[in-house]
């Protein structure tokens, strides 16, 4: 290793994709509103007795239902008590209820959550099983049996609503922790020698606090509900004093006479049940985002050619031809550009090697030339032709989609839609070319099509799922899919960089003997050095967008002229002795 | 097979067996099968195969990640293999690894240097001041920019992290660390990069190493031993330039024969002779 000189390290400049989820969630408008409501109500209930000068509980009866005035705010009741400051007396009430019902939730939920999640084997098993059992017992009989027993006041019924109510959490919290103690930076930091606590509260908790903010707004919302439920039924706070729920219970007596009185106790219920939710809301979207990259904004291609157009089709001998072919990107604010002016031509039953590193543009080369790529892409070309089709215009680019050119993936398996049989989905793209085809006639080219891909026993494949198929097999399955609309170019991405190194072999020798029974072009697109001498007859060199070399492949790796295709063979470790 | 000279192994495994339980009426499934090895101080030792060859287990077996079934893994003399993970503890200064996916062996929510701290903090008992200190030599060692501690990990590039995976690793001052596909994610300038560094701190800190990979061409300049594993069991076991240039075991001698070089020329002189070798094999089967 130690004769390489220059070695380049491609450095990108990625947006913070997992910038914190707190930064994210109070960037949200709507996540700050309903934080500010829900701040500026708990303000105004702890500080009652300096907003409101009237005592909630004395009755003024020469002002008995009163609608709202310069003195009375919010109007007064039935008995002369001012709405307002029952309304922040007995906000107090309602919110230490949620308040008790929130933190039993979280502390317990949180704690049986990442002790069944984080060891795993039988107390996972015992808490799972506990959990299910509670969640399907109705909590409000449980909490009126609570009632009965302690009799009065808000904290046994609330603290046993967490409880009952906390098996949601914990199993959510169980789910993630699973998920997280695979992650390998939990297996480093277990490799590190880190104790159990350190991983659970350094490496663990902290990803989960969006998962578990959504479950506490969506529960605050709940726990209001029923503490609001239980004051309308005189359980638990007892009148006089004031709460939300027997507020409206009070004006349910006299709603006929005086239906004002609803409106301020419902109102703040629902308003806070929605700020509760909304909130949630936008936790849920704030943590969504901070696992996945913002999409970039969509525009539509331009195809217009940026030259003449003049040529007709692709000139001579070529099956396609390339002339000044430019990708970018828009995002966000900006547009990147990804390929830069590149020029290509591929004859007939050729095999042309695109080789680039990480980030070359050598994949979205491939999709663009049959318009696969993402709708904020921008292509642009002076000249594009496969054969007469005009590879700037969408509509015929459907037209030779699988027919003219085909494309395989490097992932074999995600190409292959696994609840349906190998020889459902063949089946499938054969009729798709030809529509005609009976029956037979399909199952018949199917079990060819496995035949020319070299596959043994075409009619017992034909029955299997493609999870019952080696990922050497599965590759064969979706070049013999590809082959189906007889195709004269492949665009082959990566092709066998997932496969082990003899099916590699296996499978770069079955391009090369379809290239031969066909005349089938192939662009393969390539990390590998390796690779391109065993199959390509000439290779594209890209690196940032631009095609830096081109040439034969023998002349190419005996006398590479620029310095990049040097430093790039220089890099490639090489089995034979000698050649590094 | 070849045998250690007079200097303690740091690292012997011997008869290693490892089943994945097979659930319900079926029978435990065997993926390492009787597998034994050494490794002396400042060796490098490759361990190839494909695909479900069980490379990776022996890795996480040694780690204790993965249970043994059977066998005994001592390093530097002590027994490890059956410890938990508390008892563990006190070896994992000494026993590091890297892992394949830089993306993610960082924690996304820590700073570059709380990732790095960390360790040295819970390890070498380091004040923060001086952990801060040692945090800065070693972005400098892996070469890393200066200011990188206080971004966090989707600020780098593949090669960027296993540069900070590294830097990690080292920073508590191993004396073997299991690497376990540490390059293959990169791309091919990258990885030169990496094996470079990772040449260099081997000969600055006389670091041992377990290689695990499936590339083989990687290893015949990079590893002084190699293992090739094939379903769970060792084919072959001997120094990486014999081994690769010519190997004893069918298997091993299929799989070099399939390994591309990036050489036309000699690349079609390789595969005509592997469709011979197969052909040869075929008649021999029929």
């Amino acid at each position: 290793m130690s004769t390489i000189e220059t070695t380049t390290e491609i450095v990108r400049e990625e947006r913070p994709r997992t910038q914190h989820f707190m930064g994210r969630l109070l960037r949200k408008p709507v996540a700050l509103v309903a934080i500010g409501y829900l701040v500026l109500i708990i303000v105004l209930c702890l500080g009652a007795p300096i907003v409101s000068k009237y005592d909630p509980l004395v009755q003024d009866l020469y002002t008995i239902q009163s609608l709202p005035t310069g003195d009375h705010w919010l109007g007064t009741d039935a008995l002369g008590r001012d709405v307002v400051s029952r309304l922040l007396y007995g906000g107090l009430v309602s919110l230490y209820g949620v308040g008790l019902a929130l933190v039993v939730f979280a502390v317990v939920g949180i704690s049986i959550g990442l002790l069944a999640g984080y060891t795993g084997g039988l107390v996972d098993r015992i808490i799972s099983t506990t959990i299910e059992i509670v969640l399907s017992i109705p909590h409000l009989v449980i909490i009126l049996a609570v009632l009965a027993i302690f009799g009065t006041g808000m904290t046994a019924p609330m603290i046993t609503l967490g409880i009952l109510a906390c098996g949601g959490l914990a199993r959510i919290v169980r789910a993630n922790t699973v998920a997280a103690r695979e992650e390998l930076y939990v297996g480093a930091a277990k490799v590190s020698g880190l104790g159990s606590g350190r991983i659970i509260f350094r490496h663990i908790l902290p990803n989960l606090t969006g998962p578990i903010i959504v479950q506490l707004s969506l529960f605050a919302g709940n726990a209001l509900a029923t503490q609001a439920g239980l004051a309308f039924l005189s359980l638990g706070v007892q009148p006089p004093d004031p709460s939300w729920g027997g507020m409206v219970g009070e004006a349910s007596q006299v709603i006929l006479q005086f239906p004002w009185l609803l409106v301020p106790s419902g109102g703040i219920i629902a308003l806070t049940m929605i700020a509760f939710g909304l909130l949630g809301d936008a936790a849920r979207e704030a943590s969504f985002e901070t696992h996945q990259r913002s999409a970039g904004i969509a525009v539509r291609h331009k195809i217009a050619p940026a030259g003449d157009g003049s040529a007709a089709s692709s000139s001579g001998e070529d099956i396609l031809s390339v002339d000044g072919l430019n990708i970018s990107f828009q995002e966000a604010k900006e547009i990147k550009e990804i390929v830069k002016d590149i020029s290509f031509a591929i004859r007939p039953g050729e095999i042309v090697g695109l080789v680039g590193e990480s980030g070359s543009g050598k994949t979205v080369t491939g999709l663009a030339l049959l318009d696969l790529l993402p709708a904020n892409a921008l292509v642009t070309a002076k000249a594009s032709w496969f054969k007469n089709v005009n590879l700037q215009n969408p509509a015929e680019i459907k037209k030779i989609r699988g027919k003219g050119i085909a494309m395989i993936w490097q992932e074999p398996m995600v190409s292959l839609d696994p609840v349906f049989t190998v020889g459902s989905q063949l089946g499938e793209v054969i009729k798709l070319h030809n529509r005609q085809l009976s029956k037979a006639q399909v199952r018949q080219r199917a079990v060819e099509l496995l035949k020319s891909v070299k596959i043994k026993e075409p009619e017992k494949v034909l029955k299997q799922f493609p999870h019952q198929l080696s990922g050497g097999m599965a590759q064969r399955v979706v070049i013999a899919q590809a082959l189906a609309g007889d195709p004269e170019l492949l665009i082959a991405d990566e092709p066998t960089t997932a496969l082990d190194v003899t099916v590699q072999a296996d499978i770069l020798d079955l391009l090369r003997d379809i290239r031969r029974e066909r005349n089938m072009a192939i662009l393969l697109i390539t990390h590998d050095f390796g690779v391109v001498a065993d199959l390509c007859d000439s290779v594209l060199v890209m690196r940032y967008g631009q095609i830096v070399e081109r040439g034969e492949v023998v002349k190419l790796f005996t006398m590479p002229q620029h310095d990049y295709t040097r430093s790039l063979l220089a890099a490639t470790p090489s089995l034979v002795k000698g050649t590094l | 097979m070849k045998e250690t000279k007079t200097v303690a192994p740091i690292l012997e495994v011997k008869d290693l067996i490892v089943e994945y339980p097979g659930g319900f009426g079926k029978p435990a499934k065997r993926v390492i099968d009787g597998v034994s090895f050494n490794i002396a101080p400042g060796e490098t030792l490759a361990l190839v195969g494909e695909s479900g060859s069980g490379k990776s287990t022996i890795g996480n077996t040694i780690l204790g990640l993965t249970k043994a079934t059977g066998g005994q893994i001592n390093f530097e003399g002590a027994d490890i293999t059956y410890l938990n993970l508390k008892n563990r503890r006190k070896f994992a200064a000494d026993l590091q690894a890297i892992f394949q996916n830089p993306y993610g062996s960082l924690n996304p929510g820590l700073k570059i240097k709380d990732i790095l701290t960390e360790p040295l903090q819970v390890q070498r008992k380091l004040s923060s001041q001086e952990a801060g200190r040692i945090v800065t030599e070693l972005l400098q060692r892996v070469g890393m920019p200066a200011n990188s501690g206080d971004r966090y990990p989707s600020h780098f590039s593949g090669g960027q992290r296993q540069r900070i995976a590294i830097a990690r690793a080292v920073s508590v001052k191993p004396k073997l660390i299991i690497c376990d596909e540490a390059t293959s994610a990169l791309d091919v300038s990258t990885q030169a990069a990496v094996l470079e560094l990772l040449a260099e701190l081997k000969r600055d800190f006389n670091l041992a190493m377990l290689f695990i990979t499936h590339h083989l061409a990687i290893v015949r300049n990079f590893a002084d031993n190699v293992i090739v594993l094939n379903k769970g069991q060792i084919v072959e076991y001997g120094p990486a330039k014999q081994v690769c240039d010519n190997p004893q075991d069918l298997y091993t001698q299929l799989l070099v024969a399939a390994v591309p070089v990036p050489d036309p020329l000699a690349q079609a002189q390789r595969r005509k002779e592997r469709h011979e070798k197969l052909l040869v094999l075929a008649k021999g089967t029929a």
